[in-house]
């Protein structure tokens, strides 16, 4: 299939090492920092992408509800982005997160965080657009929250993220 | 004209989303020509927002502007739309009588 220049093409943007189940992650830095291990492993990022993850969080916190799913969006400037991925970490219990827009202390339990390391302006768009339709989709609360499997949780943003803008 | 800003973390990602959600209702209820819209950074933007008639966010704002500001984050979910519509219809209103 042809795509047009400005359609992205995000496949490469997953890989099952990506994919994060049921961890003992507790907190956000725990999240952030062990997921900073993995992707610096992997040649992903550098050191101090964590912290970037963390400050933004702080400062513009990603939590978000929808029906049957807390889930949480973090990313950062690309400042220590080598290639871009996108992340699915569900851990083992819900992590708290700042909610979107709210007030400081409002906070929720995150039972799903996907991280977006992107670069450019355009993808942000179009990803965060994937990540709703996948978040609001009937039935994804059910497939992201109890899939047992790396390759469900995978097909199911790969058809997401796969769709037109 | 009714002024309408929609700001975001960045001015980039949740508000662009916001924004064409906007203009789409816009559109439908016949009104695009009462209304002028903007975007922008939460902090370039906060100490301008006597500037605008209706201002719409997806990021959090200090406190003592949350009366002025409208959480855009049901626009940008799709759930729980009506009750942010109805306020948005309510302050255009009151800006262009």
């Amino acid at each position: 299939m042809k795509t047009a220049d400005t359609e992205v093409d995000f496949n490469s943007y997953f890989s099952p090492d990506l994919v994060f189940l049921d961890v003992p992650w507790a907190t956000r830095a725990d999240v952030f920092t062990e997921l900073e291990k993995a992707l610096v492993a992997k040649g992903v990022v550098t050191a101090g992408y964590a912290n970037d993850l963390i400050e933004r969080e702080v400062k513009y916190p990603t939590g978000l509800k929808v029906p049957g799913l807390n889930v949480a969006i973090p990313h950062a400037d690309p400042v220590h982005l080598v290639n871009p991925f996108i992340a699915f970490i569900r851990p083992l219990h819900p992590v708290p997160f700042g909610v979107m827009a709210s007030t400081a202390d409002d906070t929720l339990e995150a039972s799903i965080i996907i991280v977006l390391g992107l670069s450019k302006d355009s993808l942000q768009l179009r990803a965060l657009q994937a990540v709703i339709g996948l978040i609001t989709k009937e039935g994804s609360a059910q497939t992201l929250q109890g899939s047992g499997d790396v390759t469900s949780i995978l097909d199911a943003l790969r058809e997401e993220f796969s769709k037109p803008s | 004209m009714a002024k309408l800003l929609v700001i975001c973390g960045t001015g980039v990602a949740t508000s662009t989303v916001v924004v064409g959600k906007v203009r789409t209702w816009l559109e439908e209820n016949g009104i695009q020509n009462s209304v002028q819209l903007f975007q922008g950074k939460v902090a370039e933007e906060l100490t301008h927002l006597d500037d605008y008639d209706v201002v719409l966010s997806t990021t959090i704002v200090p406190d003592n502007v949350k009366d002025r500001v409208i959480n855009g984050v049901p626009l940008l979910l799709g759930i729980g739309t009506e009750a942010v519509w109805q306020e948005l219809r309510t302050r255009i209103d009151a800006a262009n009588s």
